[in-house]
């Protein structure tokens, strides 16, 4: 009992220090997601009606209140694409963020805690890693991996784990000569159990902090590689791959191809980067009991 | 001194030969680069020709042996696509990338070092904080995104700037921007926290006390002092920039390295792909070395750790 009021006393201060904005937009998308097969109408997100191709916004001439947002070039609901989309990157988003950060936590904590050569082969390997751009690497992943929800997943895991592993590396560094460690040491614990139950609960923090602050990053770079054909394939309602089929839409003056799927990515990115801000000062002891 | 620059550039050997050892392996694994070079119906001796033409028969190790002893001296293998040697395709492509590249970063400094002075002086509240969600905006927006509106307002609607191709100080335009925009925001951020501490600082109130003007105060002594972080991370975006280009060179057919890239990654053309990335991630490493002696000359506290 204690315990559960503790939480929900927790999750409380949570609500009340953190941005409400944001909070409230990634709220609405996660809901838009998880919803997506009740809020559309019986829409199909991946086949259009080819009688109603390209019909503009309602509140234009020519618009349908059927469908607010108008259509493509294949006759589908915006609208019923825009909310299966936010599926689509909330998912390959929370999933990529996920896998690397376990992979740098990972390296990041044996890199620290071993020292010496083992040390030195993770990071120069970490480093090498780091300096290969990130859009030109995903590129290059995704040709070999070829495109697919999954497959985009397991690119952007293994294009952005090098931070976490610099960050966790530091922290293990300075973990390890601490008087807890020591002891655990002394007291016989195996070197796996002190890096899982010692290390890893105490560099958490950070990862969660770094891992909020990239998650906008990823969106915009999944959106970039499936706009560029080698993320999640056609027909897929995704907002990158929405916005490469508008792009020929473009110099005929169909704006609201383009306009609407870079709205959601531009707002879900905006309150991921505001939250990732607010996080990294909720999360961080020196500031944690000032009033912001 | 010097030993730390000597074990500085070694690190940056054992990084470089990483990093090309990273990017041959990704460019070979995946479909077999002949079946895209090979004619429709092509039978086994014209594939078998197509890989002794490339060297795509030998073992793995003999052709990384062969890619690096040639990437040493600057020959990255022929094209696949082009049917010409990749370093004159580069020769031609970076002149293109640089213009773009350093036009977005003037763009972006110009923005974001008046909007951090801005926010370090902490005047006109409003135009701070419009010039602070102005920088916010531009980190949200996918750059590719941009491009698009740009060229929906200022070429369908206004008809005042071309949609694509290079050549003039137009077409220059819209990529610049667009690229731009997204590292202002960064330094918005580092000019506004180094000022921020400079301007603090005891010699700042003696320039003031001095009778300086204002302006005198903050651009000859406050902002030079801040200057080394800023002109770090314009180093260090100088290269970013020029792997973001990708998409924005997509849409507008800009001739740069991005889409050289791109094409030479989706058509399966190895040597350019590998040779591109390998570019760009020396010249990253090239970087980041040169910003350790700086700041090894700088502080020296650095150089014994």
């Amino acid at each position: 009992m204690e315990k559960f009021v503790y939480f929900w006393g927790k999750v409380a201060d949570f609500w009340k220090r953190a941005p409400k904005g944001p909070l409230m937009v990634l709220i609405l998308l996660f809901a838009a997601g998880i919803f997506a097969d009740f809020l559309t109408f019986g829409h199909d997100p991946e086949i259009g009606d080819p009688r109603q191709r390209l019909l503009p916004p309602f509140w234009y001439d020519g618009g349908m209140t059927k469908y607010p947002l108008g259509t493509d070039t294949m006759g589908r609901d915006i609208l019923t694409r825009l909310i299966y989309g936010s599926r689509v990157s909330l998912v390959v988003a929370f999933a990529a963020v996920i896998l690397s950060s376990v992979i740098g936590t990972i390296l990041g904590i044996l890199a620290g805690y071993f020292g010496g050569w083992v040390d030195q082969v993770i990071m120069r390997f970490t480093d090498s890693w780091l300096s290969i751009p990130t859009v030109m690497f995903g590129i290059l992943l995704a040709v070999i991996v070829g495109p697919g929800v999954f497959n985009i997943v397991i690119i952007m895991g293994l294009v952005f784990w090098t931070r976490y592993a610099r960050v966790t590396r530091g922290e293990t560094l300075s973990l390890k000569t601490r008087e807890f460690v020591q002891l655990a040491i002394v007291a016989g614990c195996s070197k796996f159990r002190i890096m899982r139950k010692h290390i890893l609960p105490n560099v958490l923090n950070n990862v969660i902090t770094l891992a909020s602050m990239q998650i906008g990053v990823v969106v915009v770079v999944e959106a970039t590689l499936t706009f560029l054909g080698v993320g999640v394939p056609p027909p897929k309602p995704a907002w990158g791959l929405m916005l490469s089929e508008g792009r020929g839409g473009l110099l005929a003056g169909y704006w609201w191809l383009i306009m609407f799927p870079g709205v959601a990515i531009a707002m879900l990115v905006m309150s991921f980067n505001l939250i990732g801000d607010w996080l990294r000062l909720y999360l961080d002891p020196h500031y944690r009991n000032i009033e912001a | 001194m010097k030993r730390y620059i000597v074990r500085r550039l070694l690190f940056g050997i054992v990084v470089v030969w990483f990093v090309s050892v990273i990017i041959f392996t990704v460019s070979r694994i995946g479909p077999d680069p002949a079946l895209m070079i090979a004619s429709p119906g092509a039978d086994e001796a014209e594939m078998k020709a197509i890989h002794e033409r490339f060297g795509l028969d030998k073992p793995w190790p003999v052709q990384y042996y062969i890619f690096l002893k040639r990437a040493l001296q600057g020959d990255f293998g022929e094209s696949v696509y082009y049917g010409l040697p990749v370093s004159e395709i580069l020769v031609q492509r970076i002149p293109n990338s640089i213009l773009l590249v350093g036009a977005a970063q003037l763009i972006a400094l110009g923005i974001g070092v008046s909007a951090g002075l801005l926010g370090a002086r902490r005047r006109g509240q409003w135009l701070d904080n419009l010039v602070r969600w102005f920088s916010l905006t531009g980190l949200s927006m996918p750059n590719f995104w941009i491009a698009m509106l740009m060229i929906l307002v200022f070429s369908v609607t206004l008809k005042v700037l071309p949609t694509g191709g290079s050549g003039t100080f137009w077409h220059l335009l819209m990529p610049a921007f667009s690229l731009g925009w997204y590292f202002s925001a960064g330094y918005t951020r580092i000019t506004y926290s180094s000022l921020f501490q400079v301007l603090n600082s005891e010699y700042i109130k003696l320039a003031r006390v001095k009778g300086l003007s204002e302006f005198s105060v903050v651009a000859k002594h406050g902002l030079k002092n801040a200057l080394i972080p800023i002109v770090t991370l314009a180093g260090m975006n100088l290269v970013i920039m020029v792997s973001s280009a990708v998409a924005i060179e997509t849409v507008f057919s800009w001739p740069g390295v991005g889409l050289l890239m791109y094409h030479g990654a989706v058509y399966r053309d190895f040597n350019i792909a590998q040779g591109v990335v390998l570019l760009i991630s020396v010249s990253m490493v090239g970087v980041n070395l040169l910003v350790d002696i700086l700041y090894a000359y700088i502080d020296p506290r650095i150089r014994y750790q």
